[in-house]
This record gives structure tokens, sequence and C-alpha cells, in this order.
């Protein structure tokens, strides 16, 4: 047993936040409260060096807490990924460095945990935000739902919770931490949802910046497109493709009609630079979805992609089947 | 790589790949039971949970101390058909696997008939609904349309490829990997690779409990399948004779555009008499290139495949029966495999 480690917290922080310091400050009285089977670990993105030295200071000689640096600004999935490295617990909840959730949203993460899901991600329940807010919320979380065909009530709660088993199949991709539910998803964990109490101390209005509004809205797209089609290319390009080239030809036909019966010219109809296009591109379509399923076809099918949660058997077969094949052959 | 080992005493695997059906599952397992108890056969049933939310877990971990060969297997998560089902295949020990639907639709009463089948001598033997308990619009005609093209591009030659009731050789079946949705083709691939396939006529009941898990959608995504079916199996090992298939036609039409355009331009009085022709030709050639390109990007990803895998997969080269049991040997990319037991090597098309 990993030092009897039971339950790892993991504050990472990837963006200067003013409230860091007191969220640490709570977080430092929730472990030390809950006695040794817990463990905090403090990560810090490369650019938030003051940061580190300050924490450095105030954490020395604190033997529940680690403290991690990363060397430079690598986004919000590496920060979590170091702190994963050196997590010993079995049960791992990420902590945002921004006043979401206070640490009584960390019980119901673990009770889930408990309960069988592999990742949890929990979604706050009272929020004080405006109408505006929450409507933005429930667009976003939406959206993410029609690209990905995963469904989460609040996607932008960074408390999530996971057991260690599965810290270690934590994809490298992308840098929201938003992508790891639904990635580990379709990988085939089991990924729940619970409900955490919201931050008493949550600013009231709380507003992306356009620039980071965009941001996320890119990630979303790059996610549903990683998600819908690496799997089976060729059906969204197939279709495209086929459809693209079948037009194609038909105006091909009817230009060649024209020329041959009615006697019309060809050479000097754009239409016809249409209907090439279409077929060369069609085409091309279809070939860039036939490279992708060349692509699973040799490297990946072998892959095992289900995930066995449990196993129950009736009473043991192998014993009494060996008797009867006895019987049988003797 | 198949393990002959695990090749254990018992003669059947029955695999059920369920999804919410907690109603249908202990009648289920009766029914297997009254179906395969008198026969003298060992059996086993894996229920394979595909992470229902319904309680049917739940059904499946009370029934286990009443069904001394029940090997309930449960899902982290929902992953459709053809995971459900490898899961199911992966852990099967039986001589023989048969496959049957959860919702009763299928009679488990058939199975020994089937079985008895496929002991004549062939590596499949699928069921046929020939009276069909289902609507006529979204489920019959659907399916009526799909096994006609599947079987015009794949060749199966048995009538209803839809019927989850069927029994394979298991040697041959746990060599075959099923990834995407292609539980569906293990039929035709198998028929490609030299599998001898029958069928028998099977009861179909109507649906007692429960909803269909499908609609007529199902139809587009199964016709992009059979395409990439067709594609891969015919030119995965030989991708750039796709290509140059493909590049031959489109390198025609461009040296019959580029001479057309050199007419037209010997006899042009306008400007733009002569452009559509030029553009044309630059078309054509940006694509015959691209083409021939794409074709050598799919010649490096085939050659850069692993050449090891976890499974042996391959053509079924024969079936040999012999002092010490039967085997099936596969040729494959790395030569002829013996899949089980050891046999004398038969001579056989190569």
């Amino acid at each position: 047993m990993s030092g009897g480690v039971r339950v790892s917290i993991l504050l990472f922080c990837s963006q200067s936040a003013g409230s860091v310091a007191e969220i640490l400050e709570s977080l430092i009285s929730y472990v030390h409260d809950r006695g040794p089977d817990h463990e905090l670990i403090v990560v810090l993105d490369g650019h938030l060096v003051g940061l580190y030295a300050r924490f450095q200071e105030r954490l020395a000689g604190d033997g529940q807490v680690t403290l991690v640096g990363l060397h430079a600004q690598q986004g919000q999935v590496a920060t979590i990924r170091a702190g994963l490295a050196v997590a010993r617990g079995q049960a791992i909840v990420t902590f945002p460095s921004y006043p979401q959730v206070d640490t009584d949203a960390i019980p119901p993460i673990l009770e889930a945990l408990a309960a069988g899901a592999d990742y949890v991600v929990g979604y706050r329940v009272g929020r004080q935000g405006s109408p505006f807010k929450r409507l933005a919320s429930r667009m976003f979380n939406g959206l993410i739902h029609a690209t990905t065909g995963v469904a989460f009530h609040d996607l932008a709660c960074g408390i999530h919770g996971m057991r260690s088993s599965v810290s270690r199949a934590i994809p490298n991709y992308g840098d929201n931490q938003l992508f790891l539910p639904i990635l580990l998803a379709r990988e085939g964990f089991r990924v729940t949802e619970a409900a955490v109490p919201a931050s008493r101390s949550e600013p009231g209005l709380h507003l992306f910046s356009p620039a980071a509004l965009g941001r996320r809205a890119l990630d979303v797209l790059a996610l549903s497109y990683l998600v819908r089609f690496t799997q089976k290319p060729l059906r969204p390009f197939g279709a495209v493709g086929v459809v693209l080239t079948l037009i194609g030809l038909l105006l091909c036909a009817v230009l060649v009609y024209q020329r041959i019966f009615l006697h019309q010219s060809l050479a000097d109809r754009p239409m016809l630079l249409l209907a090439l296009l279409l077929v060369t591109s069609g085409i091309q379509v279809v070939i860039l979805g036939f490279l992708g399923e060349l692509l699973i076809y040799l490297h990946f099918r072998d892959q095992v992609n289900y995930r066995v949660q449990e196993e129950v058997r009736g009473e043991v077969i192998s014993d009494a089947a060996s008797n009867e094949a006895e019987l049988r052959h003797g | 790589m198949v393990e002959p080992s695990r090749e254990s005493d018992i003669d059947i695997s029955v695999v059920v790949p369920v999804f919410n059906e907690s109603e249908s599952i202990p009648r289920l397992l009766d029914e297997i039971d009254a179906a395969l108890s008198p026969g003298g056969r060992s059996y086993e049933i894996i229920v394979v949970d595909d992470g229902s939310t319904d309680g049917s877990w739940e059904v499946l971990a009370r029934l286990a101390p009443a069904h001394p060969r029940l090997h309930a297997i449960r899902l982290a998560s929902n992953r459709g058909q053809t995971p459900a089902l490898m899961a199911g295949f992966d852990a099967s020990r039986g001589r023989t696997v048969v496959t049957l639907d959860g919702d009763l639709q299928n009679d488990p009463a058939d199975i020994p008939r089937l079985v008895d089948k496929l002991d004549e001598g062939f590596e499949i033997v699928s069921g046929w609904r020939r009276q069909r308990q289902d609507k006529m619009i979204s489920r019959r005609l659907p399916s009526i349309v799909a096994n006609r093209i599947s079987r015009l591009i794949t060749g199966v030659t048995i009538h209803d490829n839809g019927c989850a009731l069927k029994a394979y050789r298991g040697q041959v079946l746990r060599a075959v990997s099923l990834y995407s949705d292609f539980h569906r083709f293990i039929v035709p691939l198998a028929q490609m690779g030299g599998a001898r396939v029958a069928e028998v006529e099977t009861h179909h009941r109507a649906r007692c409990f429960g909803t269909s898990k499908y609609g007529l959608e199902r139809t587009v995504k199964v016709a992009a399948d059979l395409l990439t079916l067709y594609m891969v199996t015919r030119y995965s090992q030989h991708p750039l004779r796709w290509f140059l298939n493909l590049a031959f036609p489109v390198g025609v039409l461009t040296v019959i555009v580029t001479v057309w355009s050199l007419v037209v331009w010997s006899s042009a009085t306008e400007a733009t008499q002569l452009l559509v022709p030029l553009a044309g030709v630059v078309l054509l050639m940006q694509s015959l290139f691209a083409i021939l390109g794409y074709g050598l990007f799919a010649e490096r990803i085939r050659q850069l495949a692993p050449r090891r895998s976890r499974r042996v997969r391959g053509r079924i080269l024969a079936t040999s029966q012999g002092p010490d049991g039967e085997a099936t040997l596969l040729i494959h990319e790395q030569g002829v495999q013996n899949v089980g037991l050891p046999v004398r090597i038969a001579s056989g098309p190569s």
C-alpha cells in the first residue's frame, strides 16, 4: 500500500487567480483535519514562479503536502498530469484554483468513487450566478452533448475525482480539463457525475472574455472532430465524397447530352469546370476517408475496446463440465 | 494468439450481449438451460451486460447462484454491440460459440439444431428468420435491402445475416478481430476467408419486453460500413493497387481533355474558349497526382503496420480430422498457421 495514503487532493493552478491562497489554506486545514491518510498536492504551471516561491515558504516542513512546479507553461492537462504522477492515494480529487466549490464538495466525489465510478465529474447545485450566466453554461453543456454525444450537467466545474488506476490512463490530449471525462468515457471507463454544493464565495458574475470563449469553442470543435471521426472515418467522408462525385457525374452527363444532341458548345461553359471540380474533389474526400479506415484496420483493429467492470460466475463450471466430458468420452 | 489450452472441456459457449433487458434475462437463462441441459453437451452461458442502466446487472448477480453455468460480465460503460460481443468471445472457452440476442426474439430451443448442423462440417451456421415478427417498414424492409446489398458486395450466400442466432466454431471465431460496428460482418469476413457457412431455419418471436434499440438510420451506417469492409478487406494488403485503379480512368480523362483543349486552342477566337479547357486540365492533373500521392501514403501505412497481433488472422485453408482431434488451418500474413490441435498439413488451395 502506498504509504497508507487513501485520498490525494490535487490543487492545480494554471492561471494566476487571486483567491488561490485562500483555497490553499482551506485545503491544508481539510487534510490536517482528516489525518495522515489524506495528502494534498499543489501543482503550479510553469509561469507562476512567484506563487511557487510563496507556497514553498508556506508549505515548508508540512509532511502532508507536496508542491510541484512545472518548468514551463504547459497548460491545464499537463499540470494535472504532473500532479497525478506524484499522487499516492487510491482516490484522487482534482480541485480547482478558482472559487467554484469549497472543501465540502470533496466527500460527495469520494462517495461516487466508492460507489464504483472510475471518474467523477462534479456539478454544482445552488449556484448564485445570474440568469444570463446560467443560460451560457447550459448552452455550453448542450453544445458538448450535441457534438460529442456525452452528456454532462456542468463541465465547467473543476472538481473531478478518479481512481488511481485511471490516473495512469489519462490521455495526453489538449490543454483543457474538460477533455478528460469525455475522452475517458470514449475509452470505456465508467464516468459519472456527483452533485456538489457550489462555493458560497463564488463571485456573482465571472464571464469569459471573448478570446477565452473563442478558444473554448475551438477546443470543443477539435474534441468533437476527434471523437466523431477517428473511429469510423469513412462514414462522414464517404457520404460527403460520394454525394459530391454523383452530383458532378450527373452534371457531366447533362453537359455531354447537350453537346452531342442539342449541339450546344462545351468548351466555353464554366459549368464544365464545376462538374469536373465536383468529381475530382469528391473522389479525394472518399480517399481521405479510406486512408483513415486503412490506418485503423491495419494498426488499431486489435485494440481491446471494452473495459470489464466486474464478473460474476455461477457455481464452479469447470469441474462439472470436465466430469461430464469424461462421462461422454469414456 | 489463440491459446489451444483455453479450449477446455466445454462444448458450447452461449454468448448473449444485453443492454437494458432486466425483464428478459430470467426467462432467457431458463430457456437456454431448458434447451441445452438435456442434450448431454457441456455448456456455459456468457452474458455481457453492456452498461445497462435498468438494473440488468443486479438481476444477473441475483440469478448467478441458481445458474451454475452462468458467467456474467459487466462492462464499465455502454460500448455497443461489437465490443460487447468481443468481450464475450474473449471470455468464451467452448469448442462451439453460439450468439443470440438478449431480447428473447431468438428461441434458445433452436440452439441444438444449429450445433448439430455445425458438426456436419461447417465453420458457421446462421439462423434464418423466415417468418419475422417485426414491423414491415421500419425493421424488415431495411433488413431485406441490407441483406441484398451485402450479398452483392461480399458474396455471402445466406439469406438472413441480420439474425443474431448463430453458431461458430470457437477456434475460427476467436481468430477474428472485430472493431467499429463489424459484428454484422463476421459471416462475410469468414466466408471471404474460406469458411463454410450453412443456415438453419429458426423461430422468431415478437418482442415481449422492452423496446428495440435500433431504428431506420442504421441502414445508412451499414451501407457506409459495407463500403469500408469492401475496401479494407480487398485492398488493405496492397492499397496502392486501389489507388492505381482509381488513377487510371482519371489519367485517361486527363489525356483526353488535354488533347481536346489543344484542338480548341487551335481554333479559338476568344480567350474564354481557351480558359475553361485549360482549367479543366489543371484540375484533372492535380487530382491525378493527389491520387498517386495518397496511394504512396497508403502503402507506407501498410508497411508500418505491426506484424505481431493479438489474434491469428487469415484465410481458412482446411479443417482436418485426425487421430488427435480436429484442427483448423489458417493462412495468414506469416504463412500457414495451425489453430488448435496438431494435425497433418492437408493439401488445399493456396
